[in-house]
């Protein structure tokens, strides 16, 4: 079942699931996977597991280190790097880190960043911040989903994470009455694979699981939103009451509910609030939560912030704008396929790259000074957070390659360059012992929520669909061969309602403007409602499409409204 | 030793749980060197399935096969020959299900073979293993597989040892 949770298995750390996952290289040097079946466990894997093992020797992959374009050795190019960094300062650095990486690498990183007085921002997949804010990063394990009697998704599971669809489909045909509900914004898997289907504007979907919270009496979120009554609150969405009456009357109902929570890339807006949402409503009813991050490892962003003064995207670009950072060393993340264009311009326009290491090529390599090679998550053996949100050992389960840098490497060696006292790091069971309490319901839910862009004519909502072969999490995928393969396939999907408007059956093309135009593939969905444009989460023209910057100036990928036309 | 008894395993898929997520194309895309014998057809919609070889008892691609490449072997598989091979297509052709493909620039076909390196030790073939939803099964069923609620993907009887 999923979750190999807290034992030492070999695990894909491109979701949340943790599915079991290996590979083993032959004597002739071909690669074989390792499934489920071969490491004890009748569980599957989706196909951004079998992809991460192809990875390994993809043409873009990074083996040798590069300096001003020379090619060099790592330990050369790390030591320039650590030199013209001393030489500037430390006050104009800034480091940004992938968290969803063995915590030991990360914590001393972070601690070398402390020791150095060089600013440290942690990064996890933006989708994850939501749920981190809200104090949503860890549930029961997954197996348990199957002991529910009603399951309510919100968002699309099966598409963001796969593997959770058998313990529901497990859920769902075990027993008689059982049922699957699914909330969305799109029509995607999961509300083609649920009982029941409720399609809910993307910009309204806080609104609703507050509405819903509330029916359920979850006083606290009606409290927040400064209403007295569901109705009021259906009454200013212009969501109709029963169904909100009709789902939280299934969820009281049931004798096991349980609540499985999505939020990919772009999906619906106010994702905190959702999120905070879910948690009141759980808590009203006595139901599991299962919130599906992108990397469990998020969860320990607030410990990072608390213990090592790690701050927020939002906070390091605000700096960038400010003038304040000089140089940038990326370590563990393609900024390119994991933001807009125009954001990582902003934070890379005033200052240099100094260093970027990362395992495949990608066009932020031109920008650095220095490029080093470093090992893929899954190379480097370590702790990772499981799904349970406990420390679980995570075994390399490939062999980095002599010439690629650990992320323990990389610090080892930096910390000799640089001829600082290695800084002593804490442990994980320390760590998360120092996070912060999550913000509370009436920070993270007001009357906001309530206002709700629509799309009028030649106008559409545009929001994000996840694919089981795209990830988002700063690890571009596009470099494997089954992910060209698919590229061909891959389109927008277009609600019954806009393409009847557009007249596109079947498939074709449309223009979306929202500053400059772009023309994609397209098709029509078989189910839904609304006005709605859903691109793959993965297309780097979703990222520059969406909106990106809240009210209070925080980076949060939300959907958006554009206009549209059919394209020849 | 092990006494040898025939085996009937059929690649059965459970449609009602299957979420079109590709898993199943891509396993088999990796390890036959990016060159599948199972297609995901139709891609739109809750009909779309896995496609590949039946397995036939009685197989019309061994009788099209003009230079003996396509042959049943002793656990009842349906294997290509790569050395006899020369993508003639007859096999391709002559397939009732349309689950043969044929590939131009490396002239051969793709046919699944139901992972014949992993059966034999009691492994599932990839397919089944990867599936993350549980909707692909590789079973022996005995009354019948639309009676134990499946839809038949592909199935052969296995001779071997058990």
């Amino acid at each position: 079942m999923p979750s190999p949770s807290d034992k030492a298995v070999p695990r894909c750390l491109l979701c949340s699931m943790h599915c079991p996952i290996g590979a083993s290289v032959d004597a002739l040097g071909h690669l074989h996977t390792v499934f489920g079946p071969e490491l004890g466990r009748d569980q599957g894997a989706c196909v951004r597991a079998l992809t991460a093992a192809r990875l390994v020797d993809v043409p873009e992959r990074i083996f040798a280190a590069r300096s001003g374009g020379q090619a060099t050795s790592a330990d050369a190019a790390l030591r320039s790097l650590v030199s013209v960094a001393g030489d500037r300062g430390a006050d104009g650095l800034a480091v940004m880190l992938d968290v969803n990486r063995p915590l030991e690498g990360v914590l001393a990183v972070a601690a070398l960043c402390r020791e150095a007085g060089v600013r440290l921002c942690a990064c996890a997949p933006l989708e994850d911040l939501p749920l981190v804010r809200a104090g949503l990063t860890a549930g029961a394990p997954f197996e348990q989903i199957a002991e529910c009697d009603f399951v309510l998704a919100v968002g699309d599971p099966f598409s963001s994470h796969p593997a959770v669809a058998r313990p529901v489909r497990d859920m769902q045909f075990g027993e008689r009455g059982n049922r699957l509900v699914c909330v969305d914004s799109a029509w995607g898997r999961t509300c083609r694979g649920a009982n029941q289907a409720i399609t809910v504007s993307p910009f309204k979907m806080a609104g609703f699981m507050s509405a819903l919270a509330t029916a359920c009496g979850a006083e606290s979120v009606g409290a927040a939103l400064g209403v007295k009554s569901v109705e009021e609150i259906c009454g200013m969405l212009d969501v109709p009451a029963a169904s909100v009456a009709s789902l939280a009357a299934g969820l009281k109902g049931a004798k096991s509910p349980g609540i499985v929570l999505s939020h990919s890339l772009g999906r619906y807006a106010n994702g905190a609030a959702v999120a905070a949402a879910v948690k009141e409503l759980a808590a009203a009813i006595g139901a599991k939560v299962w919130p599906l991050l992108v990397s469990t490892n998020s969860a320990v962003l607030p410990a990072l912030k608390a213990t090592f003064g790690s701050v927020e995207l939002a906070e390091l670009i605000r700096d960038a704008e400010g003038g304040r950072i000089r140089s940038l060393f990326v370590i563990g993340l393609d900024p390119l396929s994991m933001l807009p264009a125009k954001l990582w311009q902003t934070l890379s326009e005033g200052a240099e790259l100094l260093g970027w290491a990362g395992s495949l090529e990608s066009d932020v390599c031109g920008q650095a000074r220095h490029v080093l090679p470093l090992a893929f998550p899954w190379e480097e053996g370590g702790t990772v957070l499981g799904p349970t949100g406990k420390p679980a050992e995570s075994p390399a389960w490939l062999a980095a390659p002599p010439t690629v840098l650990t992320l323990k490497d990389l610090v080892g060696k930096a910390v000799s360059y640089a001829g600082v006292a290695s800084a002593p790091a804490p442990g994980v069971d320390a760590l998360l012992e120092r996070a912060p309490d999550a913000a509370p319901t009436e920070e993270l839910i007001g009357p906001e929520i309530l206002e709700a862009s629509e799309a009028g004519e030649g106008e559409a909502l545009l929001v994000g669909a996840s694919e089981p072969q795209g990830y988002t999490g700063g690890l571009s995928l596009a470099s494997s061969n089954w992910q060209r393969r698919l590229a061909a396939e891959e389109a927008a999907v277009l609600s019954l309602e806009l393409a009847a408007e557009l007249g596109i059956t079947g498939r074709g093309a449309v223009a979306l403007t929202n500053g400059a135009e772009t023309t994609v593939p397209c098709r029509t969905a078989d189910g839904g409602e609304g006005r709605l444009v859903a691109l793959p989460a993965h297309w780097d023209v979703l990222r520059e499409l969406l909106q990106w910057r809240g009210a209070d100036g925080a980076v949060e990928p939300a959907p958006a409204l554009v206009d549209i036309r059919k394209a020849e | 030793m092990a006494e040898v008894q025939t085996v009937q395993q059929q690649l059965v898929i459970d449609t009602e749980r299957c979420i079109g997520c590709k898993s199943c194309a891509a396993a088999c895309f990796y390890s036959h060197v990016e060159f599948p014998a199972l297609r995901y057809e139709g891609s739109e919609g809750s009909s779309a399935l896995p496609a590949v070889c039946r397995q036939c008892e009685d197989a019309p691609c061994v009788a099209a096969c003009p230079n003996d490449a396509m042959y049943v072997d002793e656990a009842g598989i349906v294997r290509r020959s790569p050395v006899r091979c020369t993508g003639c297509r007859c096999c391709a052709l002559a397939c009732p299900f349309g689950v043969i493909d044929n590939e131009i620039t490396r002239r051969e076909v793709a046919k699944c073979d139901l992972c014949a390196d992993r059966t034999p030790q009691g492994l599932p073939p990839r397919c089944v293993s990867v599936c993350p939803s549980g909707a692909l099964k590789f079973l022996e069923i005995t009354q019948g597989v639309r009676e134990a609620g499946y839809v038949l993907v592909s199935g052969r009887t296995l001779h071997g040892s058990r």
